[in-house]
C-alpha cells in the first residue's frame, strides 16, 4: 500500500478505564481493613500485569492496558492507606490519658442532636488549651453538654473533660465510628459559650429553614421535611424514625445520592428554561449542589453523590462520554483516598452498595420482574419495571449491611419503596422551594408547604402502616463481616450476567439472586449461619 | 476486501501491537494520565493527613507531670493586659466589644475589677456573669 495523507483511520478498541479506580480503591480498602493481605494484593496484580503483557488473550483487549498497570494502582492504594494509618493523632493520644479539664475554641460542625446525656455535636478544633497553655490545633471532638444552643458554623468555647470514646455494651465501636468523621475524642462539657457575636451562616440557614417550614406545616411533617432537606433528623420523634426504619424507607430521610440527583435535575432544568448557556448551567448547578452539601453537613453519602454529579456535569463540559461504572469507581477512589476510614461508615457503605447494586444488578432483576411479576399485565410501561427493578436491586445490595448495622432488615421495604421513592422527589423539591420562599415572602411558602404537607403525611402514613405489619422486618442479630462477604459472593453471577455470562440468562441469574437473598436472610434471621 | 490496507489503516506508527513495548508505547497518553492521577490522589492523601486543619497538630509538648502541675490554674484572660485578639476569646465578646474594652482602658486607665466591664457598651449583667470565670485583673 502506498503512502497515506490526511487523518489516520483509527479503529482500535477503546480502553476501559474502570480497572484503575477499582484497583486503587481495592488497595486502600485492603490496606485499611486487612493490612496483612496487602503484599498478596500487590503480588496478584503484578502477576496479572505480567500475564497481560506477555499473553494478549489473557484479558479482553479493552481491559489490557489497565490490567498491565494494575500494580501501579494497587500499590498507590496501599500507599495511601499506609499514609493515613501512619499519621499520628495527638488529640486521641491526649484524650487517652484522660487528663481532665481542657478548654477548646472551635467551630460547630454538626447540628446538635439529643443524646443519652443532654445534647451532642461535633466541633472542629481550632485551639485546645490544657493547663493554661495551648497544646493542640486541628482535629475534631464530639461534645456532650446538658444544653447546646448552637448551630453549624458557630464559633464556640468549650470547657470540659476530654476522654476517648468508649465501646458500647452491645460491642459497638464508637471510637471507630467517630474516626470516620475525623473525630478523635469526646468532651463532657461543663459550659459551651459562643465566642463570636455573629453566628455561623450554616446555622443561620438551618434556623431560617426551620422558621420557613413552620409556615403551614404540622411540626411532625415539618420535622420530616427538615430531615430530608437539611439531613438534620434531630426533631423527628423516635417512634416515627423507628417506623421509617422498620418499613425500609429510612434512606429517604438521609441526604443521599437521590437528594443530590433531584436537586441537580431541578436546578439544571430550571436554568435551561431560562436559556442559560450549557457551560454556565453546569457550573452554576455544580456550585449550588456543593453549597447544598455544605449546608447539609457534608455527610459521606452526599459527598459521594456530589463527586459523581461533578464528574457527570464535567464530562458534558469537556465533551467526554458518561460511563456510570467508571464515575462510581472514580468517586470511590477519590473519596477513599481522602478518608479511608469511610469503609467503616454504615451510611457510606449503604450509599455505595445501593448505587453499585443499581448499576450491576438492575438488568438481571428487571429481566426477572418482566418475566414473572409483570407478565400477567402484558406490556406494562417501562417506568414500572424500571422502578421495581431499581428498588429491588438497591434493597438486595444493601441487605447485608443493614442486617449487620441495625440488626434488622425490612422485608416490606421492597413494596414501601415503590411509594416512598416517587414521593421523596416532589417532597424534597417542594421543601427546598418552601425554605427559599419562606425566607423571602412567607405568604408564598404557605401554599407550597400545604401541598408538601399532604405528600409528607402520605409518606408518614406509609411508614407507620407498613411498620405495623407483623412480617415487616426480620431481626438479624450477630451478622459478621464474613457473612456479609458471603452474601456478596452469591451476588457475583447476577452482577456478571450482563458482561461475562452468555446473553439471555439475565432472568435466570436474577431469580438465583433473589432466592440467594431470601435464603441468606432466612438463615441469618433464624440464627442458622 | 483489501485486508492488508485495512489492517495498516488501523495502526498508528510502526510499533507492533503484539509486543509488550508496542502495547505500552501506543498508550503513552493514557499511561501519563494514570501516573498523574496516582500522584494527585497520593498527594491529596498526604495533604489531608499532614497539612490540612483536619489533622491535629501539636503546638506545645511537655511532660505529663509538668502539664498536670500547671493545670491547677484555670485559663483566665487579664483584661488589663490582653489585646483585642485575646479579649475576643471571652464568652459573648466579639471584635467590636473587644475594641471597646481596649478603648475604655485607654481612656479610663486600668480596670480595678472585672465588674467594671459592665461599663462597656454591649456588656450587661448577663454577659458579665458569663465572662467573670474567664477574666481577671
Amino acid at each position: 500500500m502506498g503512502s497515506r495523507t490526511g487523518p489516520v483511520l483509527d479503529l482500535r478498541p477503546p480502553v476501559r478505564l474502570e480497572a484503575w479506580a477499582i484497583m486503587l480503591s481495592g488497595g486502600v480498602v485492603t490496606g485499611t481493613v486487612v493490612p496483612a493481605l496487602t503484599p498478596a494484593l500487590v503480588a496478584a496484580s503484578a502477576v496479572v500485569s505480567v500475564g497481560a503483557l506477555a499473553w494478549r488473550g489473557l484479558v479482553p483487549a479493552e481491559w489490557r492496558l489497565m490490567a498491565i498497570l494494575t500494580p501501579l494502582f494497587a500499590a498507590a492504594g496501599v500507599g495511601i492507606s499506609v499514609l493515613h494509618a501512619a499519621t499520628p493523632d495527638p488529640l486521641a493520644e491526649l484524650a487517652a490519658l484522660e487528663p481532665g479539664e481542657v478548654v477548646i475554641v472551635g467551630t460547630v460542625a454538626s447540628p446538635p442532636v439529643a443524646s443519652s446525656w443532654g445534647y451532642r455535636a461535633d466541633i472542629r478544633v481550632e485551639h485546645l488549651w490544657y493547663g493554661g497553655r495551648e497544646v493542640l490545633r486541628g482535629g475534631g471532638v464530639e461534645v456532650f453538654a446538658a444544653d447546646l444552643s448552637v448551630g453549624v458554623g458557630d464559633r464556640v468555647r468549650v470547657d470540659g473533660e476530654i476522654s476517648r470514646p468508649e465501646t458500647g455494651e452491645d460491642g459497638f465501636d464508637y471510637a471507630k465510628y467517630l474516626s470516620t468523621k475525623g473525630v478523635s475524642a469526646v468532651v463532657e462539657a461543663t459550659s459551651v459559650w459562643p465566642v463570636d457575636e455573629d453566628v455561623g451562616w450554616i446555622g443561620r440557614v438551618h434556623r431560617r429553614t426551620d422558621a420557613a417550614l413552620g409556615y403551614g406545616l404540622h411540626p411532625q411533617e415539618a420535622a420530616v421535611v427538615r430531615g430530608m432537606v437539611l439531613g438534620d433528623r434531630s426533631l423527628i420523634p423516635e417512634e416515627l424514625e423507628e417506623a421509617f426504619q422498620r418499613s425500609g424507607i429510612t434512606h429517604v430521610l438521609a441526604i443521599s445520592g437521590q437528594h443530590v440527583a433531584v436537586l441537580a435535575t431541578v436546578i439544571y432544568f430550571a436554568l435551561r428554561t431560562f436559556a442559560v448557556p450549557a457551560a454556565s448551567r453546569a457550573l452554576v448547578t455544580l456550585a449550588l449542589i456543593w453549597l447544598y452539601i455544605l449546608v447539609a453537613g457534608a455527610p459521606p453519602s452526599a459527598i459521594r453523590a456530589g463527586v459523581v454529579a461533578t464528574l457527570v456535569l464535567a464530562a458534558g463540559l469537556i465533551g467526554r462520554q458518561v460511563s456510570p461504572l467508571h464515575f462510581m469507581t472514580t468517586m470511590l477512589a477519590a473519596v477513599l483516598a481522602y478518608n479511608p476510614l469511610l469503609v467503616y461508615n454504615a451510611g457510606f457503605q449503604l450509599s455505595v452498595a445501593a448505587v453499585f447494586g443499581i448499576l450491576l444488578l438492575r438488568k438481571p432483576l428487571k429481566s426477572l420482574v418482566e418475566r414473572t411479576l409483570l407478565k400477567p399485565f402484558g406490556k406494562p410501561p417501562e417506568s414500572v419495571s424500571n422502578l421495581l427493578s431499581v428498588s429491588l436491586a438497591a434493597q438486595t445490595a444493601t441487605t447485608p449491611i443493614v442486617a449487620a448495622s441495625f440488626d434488622q432488615v425490612s422485608v416490606i421495604g421492597v413494596l414501601t419503596n415503590l411509594v416512598a421513592v416517587p414521593l421523596s422527589g416532589p417532597i424534597l423539591t417542594l421543601g427546598l422551594l418552601g425554605s427559599v420562599f419562606g425566607n423571602i415572602l412567607p405568604a408564598l411558602a404557605y401554599p407550597l408547604n400545604a401541598s408538601n404537607g399532604f405528600l409528607v403525611a402520605l409518606l408518614i402514613w406509609t411508614a407507620q402502616a407498613a411498620s405495623a405489619l407483623p412480617f415487616a422486618a426480620v431481626t438479624t442479630p450477630g451478622v459478621t463481616p464474613l457473612l456479609v462477604a458471603l452474601f456478596y459472593v452469591g451476588c457475583v453471577p447476577a452482577a456478571l450476567s450482563g458482561y461475562a455470562l452468555p446473553e439471555g440468562q439475565g432472568s435466570l441469574w436474577g431469580a438465583v439472586l433473589v432466592l440467594w437473598a431470601i435464603l441468606w436472610l432466612a438463615l441469618v434471621g433464624a440464627g442458622g449461619l | 476486501m483489501d485486508w492488508e490496507a485495512f489492517e495498516t489503516a488501523t495502526r498508528r506508527g510502526s510499533v507492533s501491537q503484539a509486543s509488550p513495548a508496542g502495547a505500552l508505547g501506543r498508550h503513552r497518553p493514557q499511561i501519563a494520565v494514570s501516573v498523574l492521577v496516582v500522584i494527585v490522589l497520593v498527594g491529596g492523601a498526604f495533604y489531608a493527613t499532614r497539612v490540612s486543619e483536619r489533622a491535629p497538630q501539636v503546638v506545645y509538648s511537655a511532660s505529663l507531670e509538668e502539664v498536670e502541675a500547671q493545670a491547677r490554674d484555670p485559663l483566665q484572660i487579664n483584661i488589663n493586659t490582653a489585646d483585642v485578639e485575646e479579649l475576643d476569646e471571652l464568652p459573648e465578646v466579639g471584635p467590636s466589644t473587644a475594641e471597646s474594652i481596649v478603648d475604655y482602658r485607654r481612656t479610663n486607665g486600668l480596670f480595678r475589677s472585672v465588674d467594671e466591664l459592665e461599663e462597656i457598651p454591649g456588656i450587661g449583667p448577663a454577659t458579665l456573669e458569663k465572662i467573670e470565670p474567664f477574666a481577671t485583673v
